[in-house]
């Protein structure tokens, strides 16, 4: 039975919205060719039919969010039916919650079929939930949301032998829940001149990350300013001599070759905070900020300490570009272990920026500055300068640390040619 | 030292053991002294002490009660036989009125040190004028000590100690276990009252008993252990008034579950007065509802099979047992 089955696109991810069907019910589908438009926290992706026959029935409408792991579609090989039924009836259950029960009194079997897990899941609609009274305390100890655990008790109630599993699976931890715990927003005020606007989900999980991050990690900066002509001149002679052969790079390709490049000796800094412990990676998988429209998306070039900088340019143009599409792969946007931001283009004298976690830091690069400075005979001679902010997670790495990597950072800006060897 | 006795035996040993070291304890009752007792319980006491203090009363349960209540509060240390506790229903206007209420009355200047025991409970097809389980009735009165000894060394040890408390104590007796064996300390081993016995320990559920449903909840426990791999906890509370609290207490905050267990009656039953403390004092620690097990809601009947469907059968405790343990439905 060929069902199209809503996919996992990312660690995070439990639900998908299907936007657009790109087949309509009846049609003829070929292995590979994309049916529907699924939109997740990050991004839109094409589905691609993995079975060919006749797109016989569509489980879910445009614009539902459907569970990952339930079909959404059902492809008919030849002589083939969907089973309308079966299909029916789990989509019913991933909205139990929504739907009013005995509304198709045409289907007796299945309505009357699983009246314990409806009462169950009526009983988690309205937020209350049965436990014992020593579950109840049990999570209180161990800071437990007993709304996430299925109780297997009278009625549902949540018994001692369920926390247990749920302990065992490193399930039901309440602190990863950050929003709840957060005071409330205020109310709208409703004032002549506002509308209200639905935040995205991709705002909604870029908002959780941040204040996650701002209040999770013990956040230290430090900032250097580097003198960037002869990166400058080196550029320009680079993209003169290139040219034909069409690579053209920007500041931002030395910027991120050179925090790579600085970060072998600084494996603290290309870290992550994991529950077992600091990962130390001996790669550098640089993922660099690109604004949405929407919000933000980190793709990742692997191993960019390694790459010529034309590689790294060539990479970063088509990331950049796919990512304003939204038609990166969620491998192509996930695993970072440090992060660049650039807001050079912007006119930003200096900035600070939050780390991604679980990352251990990011740089924040902000526009060439043409000023006055003294040459080394006291001279005033005009200069292009540029400032670069570490933000580092100090459970991780020391100030020291932080200070020295920046050093390291501008001394290979200020001799770009080490960033070509 | 220790030698296995039957549970009579380890009563007589005590009464013996008082009457020789005190000349003020005496006993009353019907037919305990020339024919040796119904239960045969004071078997040769009426040879060793005499008629003086072996005393042979009329059927008359009110008047050798008040008697005993009056010797009592004189000085004396009678202890009474009641032929069965139903019995005691006759004198329960002495018991009540007067034994439990004197000490209370006359502020403290008199005393009550008066024991009065017999079989409690059934399982020898006696039927239902001999048969019902008292201690709730007792229990209730404040002024009255309620012990039930389930052991022959916690009979004997705990008529010791009844015997030389100044206070009215009813001695409820496991009857159907008078023949009973089982080790026995020589010499004084009182047993205080107000303390529980782990009878046998476990991790995953409390069965709380007294008397011979005791014996019944560790039968059911080796049942659950060898069908389920249940590890049952039995408490033996040997004594309901003074109550051990605490020892039910440390046991359901350990294993989190508790079956009270009676072969009286459920309403206004012990178990009820155990569910209710348990909620009380370990509220926080209870992952399912404290199942009771008791009688059957009738008079006790007298046919063998129709009695032993009438009170508390291992069958019923483990399945309780389970049902707490959410293994069955309810």
């Amino acid at each position: 039975m060929p069902e199209v089955i809503m996919p996992k696109m990312g660690d995070a991810m439990e639900a998908g919205t299907v936007v657009r069907w790109l087949k309509q019910e009846g049609e003829e589908v070929s292995p590979g060719e994309p049916i529907a438009e699924i939109e997740t926290d990050k991004v839109t992706l094409e589905l691609e039919a993995e079975d060919g026959g006749t797109l016989a029935e569509l489980y879910a409408g445009e614009g539902e969010e459907v569970p990952v792991g339930q079909p959404i579609a059902f492809i008919a090989g030849e002589g083939e039916e969907a089973p309308a039924h079966d299909g029916g009836r789990r989509r019913e259950e991933g909205r139990a919650a929504e739907e009013e029960a005995g509304e198709e009194p045409e289907a007796p079997a299945a309505t009357a079929a699983p009246p314990r897990d409806e009462r169950r899941e009526a009983e988690r609609a309205d937020g209350r939930f049965r436990a014992s009274p020593l579950v109840r305390r049990l999570a209180r100890e161990n800071n437990l949301d007993l709304s996430r655990i299925q109780g297997t008790g009278p009625a549902g109630r949540i018994v001692e032998r369920d926390v247990r599993a749920a302990l065992e699976r490193g399930e039901a931890r309440a602190e990863e829940r950050p929003p709840e715990e957060a005071a409330p927003a205020p109310g709208p005020t409703g004032a002549p001149g506002t509308t209200l606007r639905e935040p995205s989900r991709m705002q909604r999980v870029i908002g959780e990350r941040m204040q996650q991050a701002k209040r999770e990690i013990p956040h230290f900066y430090a900032t250097v300013e580097a003198g960037v002509d002869e990166l400058l001149s080196l550029r320009r002679e680079l993209n003169e001599r290139l040219a034909e052969e069409g690579v053209k790079l920007s500041i931002n390709d030395f910027v991120m070759k050179a925090c790579a490049v600085a970060l072998r000796k600084f494996p603290m800094l290309n870290a992550l905070w994991t529950s077992e412990g600091i990962e130390l990676h001996e790669r550098v998988d640089l993922a660099m900020a690109v604004a949405l429209e929407e919000g933000l998306i980190t793709p990742v070039i692997r191993d960019a300490a390694n790459k010529p900088l034309s590689v790294i340019s060539a990479e970063a143009k088509d990331l950049a570009s796919r990512a304003r599409e939204g038609r990166l792969k969620p491998d192509e946007y996930q695993g970072g272990t440090f992060t660049v931001s650039n807001m050079g283009m912007f006119g930003v004298e200096s900035f600070s920026a939050i780390i991604n976690p679980p990352q251990a830091a990011i740089v924040a690069v902000s526009s060439i500055i043409r000023r006055p400075d003294f040459d080394e005979e006291g001279n005033v001679v005009p200069r292009s300068t540029m400032k670069l902010t570490l933000s580092a997670d100090h459970r991780i790495a020391n100030g020291a640390d932080g200070a020295r990597y920046m050093s390291e950072v501008k001394r290979l800006l200020e001799n770009p040619m080490l960033l070509l060897v | 030292m220790a030698e296995t006795k039957t549970y009579r035996e380890a009563l007589r040993e005590a009464m013996v053991h008082e009457m020789d070291r005190d000349e003020s304890v005496v006993l009353l009752g019907e037919d305990i002294g020339v024919y040796g007792g119904t239960h045969l319980i004071t078997d040769g006491l009426y040879d060793q002490y005499g008629p003086k203090r072996v005393i042979d009363t009329p059927i008359s349960e009110n008047g050798f009660t008040g008697a005993a209540i009056g010797m009592a509060m004189m000085g004396m240390r009678p202890i009474v036989e009641m032929m069965t506790w139903n019995f005691s229903f006759l004198a329960a206007d002495q018991i009540i009125q007067n034994a439990a209420k004197v000490r209370y009355f006359s502020g403290g200047q008199v005393k009550v040190p008066l024991v009065i025991r017999g079989p409690n409970g059934g399982g020898v097809q006696l039927s239902a004028q001999h048969t019902h389980s008292l201690e709730s009735f007792y229990g209730h009165f404040p002024g009255l000590k309620v012990v039930a000894p389930v052991t022959p060394n916690d009979a004997k040890g705990m008529m010791l100690t009844a015997i030389r408390d100044d206070n009215p104590v009813i001695f409820l007796e496991a009857g159907a276990l008078y023949g009973t064996r089982g080790e026995v300390e020589d010499g004084d081993n009182a047993v205080p009252f107000g303390k529980a016995r782990v009878a046998r320990e476990g991790s995953d559920v409390t069965l709380i008993a007294y008397g011979r449903q005791v014996n019944l909840c560790l039968r059911a426990a080796d049942t659950l252990e060898e069908e389920d791999g249940v590890s049952a906890e039995v408490i033996d509370l040997r004594s309901l008034r003074p109550f051990d609290e605490d020892a039910i207490v440390e046991s359901v905050k350990k294993t989190h579950r508790a079956v009270a267990v009676q072969e009286q009656w459920r309403w206004f039953g012990v178990a009820s007065e155990v569910a209710a403390i348990i909620q009380d004092k370990a509220f926080d620690y209870l992952d399912a509802p404290v199942e009771r097990v008791s009688g059957a809601e009738v008079p006790a009947p007298y046919a063998r099979n129709l009695e032993l469907a009438a009170f508390p059968s291992e069958r019923a405790v483990a399945n309780a047992a389970r049902r707490v343990l959410y293994m069955e439905e309810k």
